[in-house]
């Protein structure tokens, strides 16, 4: 159990090239943090370096309270679950488990113990231990009907299981996960989410888990790392990141579908009140959600308002009276059981309506559809992508 | 732009590479063609000849004869083929014999004469003499005018050799003797050595020079016939009346070799003791540290003439004839012209022969400094004693020729073989005392001659019964495969592609059937045989299992071979993995310039073949060799000397002298270890390296047993190798001192092609197939210990 440290850590390839820049995290111990972004943002190269596979360009790591940055991985006391499981193909799944306890046997001389009969004793009993830790470790992933068996035996999520059994067994300060159920398909990906979710409970342990699927990020962080081009975007729990988003990319990024982002300009009004116009449409922006200073810093300049595609309401055909509409035609509908997206052509920009399929009523492909865009629920970026921060939330 | 500029000189690139595939082939049909369209009423006659130490030159004198000989007689057109050296040549007309169609007119050196006799190969000429004597034929070859022994050397008759018909036309010979370097005769206080001069003053002269620094008082080679003619200098000889009669254990004779052995064995710098063939004998005298160097006859002289002058860091020299001891005594070793038994113009291929052997082609062969003509008046013109040119004595070869002897040879050509690996033991390498020398000698020849594969009465091989029993297996392996292919239900369409697929296949299948199938079959037939190689394979015997039990039971040649091999394979195959295994990772990591090393790692592999062997047999050279230079400071310090790897350590270092060389071409097994590593998946050696191991432990854990799949092919591989050596052996040590560089392959081609027996040679052959086999099977079976197949996977 341990904590983790990374101070302005940066990886640079050749000159140019910042795969990870100056990033700053703490992770407190037992806690389960996820870093997530689209691919190419750095994350798995942070915990390559986090567990000393890749040299470290600039800043620090410490794992506990001591600085790892030229700690050789197997003195890190690490444990790391690979994306392709990386089982030793020629050994079955015991020896895969017990491979780095082995490593690390105090009696590790298979010749002493010929003419030392005590030094044998002590390491036939280290062998016993290893035995047991291995047999309870398989308990725990319920692979123990597969201890004898080769991995190409296996099928991928057993395989993952033992990949999982690996890291469990060494009892790691920290264990790091490299997109680890992205090889699985998705069924099985939900499931081992769950159990990785109840391990997780269940050791306390500190975890460090690297994905592109903000979903699994979501599902599983304590906390929650956004990275995009080797820069964090963003830190904080899962809830967080969703309900305020810290830039145009995370909210992009974060949620399912996508938020609807409306590229449009912030207009003063004569009362001396913002609004939002776009494509000819104008949508209030009241004083009480959003804060008037940080609007008038603004300006009437180019902005964006992202809508989490459940948030924007259908409205029935007629009652249009409400100025904060959004006129366009179906041109799909997906139904997702209970749940239903709507994707809408409004001028050139489709717009998804995510809302349960009871209230579809007689809605239809092709047909004409009115929205209803609720300012108050709404994201507001600069054109630099930075959020406008709501008056209160 | 840049790109389109090399797509463009790659396209001429290619374009230039493609015309001149084209043009080579286009030439090769031409000049066929031209040979097959423009033929006109002539008749044409084959010649074939060798030019080994002659080159160009002799090629050049050889064809600008029959382009004489062309022009004075319009009827006849002339075709020359000249494969190179005397041992291609041989290669070249065996098989062209064997074919049933030989050259007309060829080269037959006298020591291949017996056999080749024996086998029926040659015209008897005496009919050709006697018709133009009464013709009176203006050119008539007068063998009164030639030296009276090397007209014996082509006579044989009641399995004598020098009486009964003659069978060649002398074209050249030489005598023999030693050649001396007179700058060391001059340092040493010597007197230069008389006409007549005897052994005892040649070893006080050998002794004398020895005392020198780094010099060596002489270098005496101990080929069967110079051993020969060593012991005629004592009235002596290996053989009585016939070669039945052996006399090598007489006290006389063992006296005689026991005196040369203890001259190169007992004494220090006397004579070279360990010398072999690797200096090919003859540049042993090139270093100008050496004395004497002999016996050799006059084909060293092109060589030796190259020798720079005094003034130019070289040395002067002369030759001497073959001293005396109890009798003045000397040999003949002569080539003639002769023709083929089988010539279907035998008259047009005499008057050739007529042309060839007369005394103006004589003249400008004898230029070259090479041979000494076998008319007496061309011997004793200018053109053999060239004022101007080294040898001053040329006289002492021709005074030498009037007491010279034929050095005559049974049919078998074994016996050369033997006499000499056997007594090189004894002689050479020292690694037998000369009295087990000489019985192993007496022994084998007896195995030899005795061999029921000798009898002359066997039945004839039943070729006719043989091939109805081939045709019908194969006809009814055909229909069962049809059958099977029938039987399988597949949709109509899958039957026609499959159809088209055979179809497409069916080049390689005849190839594969003519050029593989069938000669595999006759050599497993040839291997219950007795075929010459040089006839028809109608006149093959039948013999059982009789060349297989003369191998297994009683060939002490078959069995060194078989030990050297073994020895070589012992050392070469691990060395061989381990060090290319060790490159491949070397060339696994990721450096600037890496590609650069991974070429040259490979390119030794890419320059193999005869280059490579010269190239060896220099470094391997116990005299100034590259290896022995950087061996021996590494060596004094602990006491001990380099080894002589071709010369008396050759039972100790031969095979390993090989095993060495093999390491020079670990290149491509190293690019398919590297490919294997290339596989292995990097986070496998990520993971272990956070589960706590090092490199080394990686190496094990994880490198080794992922790369054992390749391990186990490449392990193989190399065992097949190495069971296969032959061009290096061929090359570098002709399979001497003695039999200890006799690698299997070479013992294989020294049967089938130098002693004339297919049969034998093909029972090796699948002996050989056989071991190869059982070794593999037995890699494979113990390989599911090692091997982890599903490394690659996964």
């Amino acid at each position: 159990m341990a904590t983790v440290q990374l101070k302005a850590l940066s990886k640079v390839y050749g000159t140019t090239v910042r795969a990870v820049d100056s990033v700053d995290l703490s992770i407190s111990d037992g806690e389960f943090i996820v870093l997530v972004g689209p691919s190419g943002c750095g994350k798995s190269t942070t915990l390559r370096m986090i567990a000393g596979l890749e040299d470290i360009s600039s800043g620090t790591i410490s794992i506990g309270d001591r600085i790892v940055n030229d700690v050789a991985p197997k003195d890190r006391n690490i444990a790391m679950v690979f994306q392709n499981y990386a089982l030793y193909p020629h050994l079955n799944v015991r020896q895969n488990l017990s491979f780095g306890l082995e490593r690390r046997r105090t009696f590790k001389s298979r010749w002493r113990g010929i003419w030392d009969s005590a030094y044998r004793a002590r390491r036939h009993a280290e062998h016993l231990a290893i035995r047991a830790r291995v047999d309870a470790a398989a308990r725990t992933l319920s692979i123990e009907q597969l201890l004898h068996r080769p991995p190409r035996e296996l099928s991928g999520g057993q395989r993952q299981r033992v990949a999982v059994g690996r890291a469990l067994v060494r009892d790691p300060a920290v264990f790091l996960f490299d997109e680890p159920l992205s090889n699985l398909d998705a069924l099985l990906r939900g499931e081992m989410r769950t159990e990785l979710r109840i391990l997780h409970r269940s050791l306390r342990a500190t975890m460090v888990y690297v994905t592109h699927d903000q979903e699994e990020a979501m599902s599983l962080a304590d906390r929650m790392v956004v990275m995009k081009d080797g820069v964090v975007q963003q830190i904080g729990s899962p809830t967080e990141i969703y309900e305020r988003p810290a830039n145009r990319f995370v909210a992009g990024f974060i949620g399912t579908p996508p938020m609807n982002m409306f590229d449009g300009r912030l207009s003063r009004k004569s009362d001396g009140t913002f609004s939002f116009r776009w494509n000819q449409s104008e949508f209030s922006l009241t004083e009480t959600q959003w804060d008037a200073a940080a609007l008038s810093a603004i300006g009437e300049k180019a902005v964006t308002m992202g809508v989490r595609p459940d948030r924007l309401k259908i409205m029935p055909a007629g009652d249009t009276q409400g100025a904060a509409t959004i006129t366009g035609t179906i041109a799909t509908i997906e139904r997702y059981g209970p749940l239903a997206d709507i994707v809408t052509q409004v001028s050139a920009m489709r717009v998804t309506t995510r809302t349960a399929t009871d209230s579809l009523g007689p809605l239809h492909e092709g047909d004409t559809i009115h929205l209803r865009l609720e300012t108050n629920s709404a994201h507001l970026f600069r054109e630099d992508g930075k959020a406008v921060t709501a008056s209160k939330r | 732009m840049l790109g389109s500029t090399a797509r463009f000189f790659r396209s001429l690139l290619t374009l230039a590479a493609a015309l001149f595939v084209i043009w080579a082939f286009v030439t090769v049909a031409v000049r066929e063609m031209h040979r097959l369209w423009i033929s006109d009423n002539r008749t044409e006659i084959v010649v074939m000849h060798w030019s080994g130490e002659g080159g160009q030159e002799e090629d050049q004198i050889v064809e600008d004869a029959l382009r004489q000989f062309e022009h004075e007689n319009p009827t006849l057109r002339v075709r020359r083929i000249n494969p190179g050296d005397a041992g291609s040549f041989y290669t070249k007309l065996q098989t062209m014999m064997a074919s049933g169609d030989p050259p007309d007119v060829f080269y037959v050196g006298s020591e291949r004469l017996p056999a080749f006799v024996s086998l029926g190969l040659l015209a008897p000429l005496d009919e050709f003499l006697k018709q133009d004597a009464k013709l009176n034929v203006r050119d008539r070859i007068d063998l009164e005018t030639f030296f009276p022994a090397t007209v014996k050397a082509f006579q044989y008759g009641d399995e004598q050799s020098g009486q009964g018909p003659l069978y060649g036309i002398p074209k050249d010979f030489t005598t023999v003797g030693f050649y001396w370097n007179k700058d060391l005769f001059a340092r040493a206080g010597l007197a230069p050595p008389s006409q007549n001069w005897t052994w005892d003053e040649f070893i006080a002269d050998a002794r004398a020079i020895g005392k020198l620094p780094e010099c060596t008082g002489a270098e005496f080679v101990t080929w069967p016939a110079m051993i020969r003619a060593y012991l005629m200098t004592e009235g002596l000889d290996v053989k009585g009346a016939t070669f039945d009669d052996l006399t090598t254990s007489s006290p006389e004779v063992f006296a005689a070799l026991d005196r040369l052995r203890a001259w190169r064995h007992d004494e220090h710098g006397a004579l070279t003791s360990g010398k072999s063939k690797i200096a090919s004998g003859s540049s042993v005298f090139l270093s100008g540290k050496v004395g004497l160097a002999g016996p050799f006859g006059r084909w060293v002289v092109p060589s030796y003439r190259k020798i720079p002058p005094r003034n130019q860091g070289g040395f002067e020299w002369d030759f001497a004839p073959l001293p005396h001891g109890k009798v003045d005594s000397n040999i003949v070793l002569t080539v003639s012209w002769s023709i083929s038994n089988q010539s279907k113009h035998p008259q047009e291929a005499w008057s050739l022969v007529r042309f060839l052997s007369g005394e103006p082609t004589q003249r400008a062969l004898a230029r070259l400094g090479l041979a000494i003509p076998t008319i007496r008046s061309a011997a004793h013109s200018d053109s053999f004693n060239d004022p101007n040119q080294l040898p001053e004595n040329d006289a002492g070869f021709l005074t030498a020729a009037d007491h010279a002897r034929i050095v005559d040879w049974p049919t078998n050509p074994q016996f050369e073989a033997l006499l000499g690996s056997r007594l090189d033991q004894g002689l050479k390498t020292g690694d037998l005392p000369l009295t087990d020398a000489i019985t192993n000698f007496q022994r084998d020849w007896r195995v030899e001659s005795q061999s029921p594969l000798r009898s002359v009465a066997l039945p004839a091989m039943p070729w006719t019964a043989l091939g109805w029993i081939a045709l019908i297996t194969s006809l009814a392996g055909l229909a069962i495969w049809i059958l099977i292919l029938r039987r399988k239900n597949i949709p109509k369409h899958q039957r026609a592609e499959e159809r088209a697929g055979y179809l497409l296949a069916s080049p390689w299948l005849v190839g594969f059937a003519l050029f593989m199938a069938f000669p595999i079959v006759m050599s497993l037939a040839l291997a219950f045989a007795r075929w010459k190689g040089v006839s028809p394979l109608s006149s093959a015997d039948f013999v059982g299992t009789a060349n297989f039990k003369q191998l297994l039971e009683f060939d002490q040649r078959f069995r060194t071979s078989m030990a050297v091999t073994a020895y070589y394979a012992i050392l070469a195959v691990p060395a061989g993995q381990i060090l290319a295994l060790l490159a491949a990772l070397l060339m696994n990591a990721r450096v600037r310039g890496i590609h650069l090393f991974r070429a040259a790692w490979y390119l030794p592999s890419v320059l193999a073949g005869v280059g490579v062997a010269v190239l060896w047999r220099w470094i391997f050279d116990s005299d100034g060799g590259l290896m022995n230079a950087a061996l021996q400071p590494l060596l004094t310090p602990l006491g001990l000397t380099a080894p002589e790897w071709f010369g008396q350590d050759a039972a100790k270092w031969g095979a390993p002298a090989f095993a060495l060389m093999s390491l020079w071409f670990v290149g491509g097994t190293m690019i398919v270890f590297l490919a294997g590593l290339q596989q292995i998946p990097i986070e496998l050696y990520e993971a272990a390296a956070i589960d706590g191991s090092g490199r080394l432990r990686q190496f094990w854990s994880i490198t080794l047993p992922m790369l054992s799949p390749i391990i186990l092919f490449n392990a193989i591989m190399a065992i097949i190798a190495s069971f296969q050596v032959f061009t290096q052996a061929f090359v570098m040590t002709g399979g001497e001192p003695g039999d200890l560089t006799r690698f299997y392959v070479l013992y294989l081609y020294n049967q089938g092609f130098e002693f004339y027996e297919m049969g034998y040679a093909s029972a090796m052959a699948w002996i050989l197939l056989l071991i190869v086999l059982a070794l593999t099977v037995i890699v494979l079976r113990t390989s599911n210990r090692w091997v982890h197949t599903e490394g690659q996977k996964s």
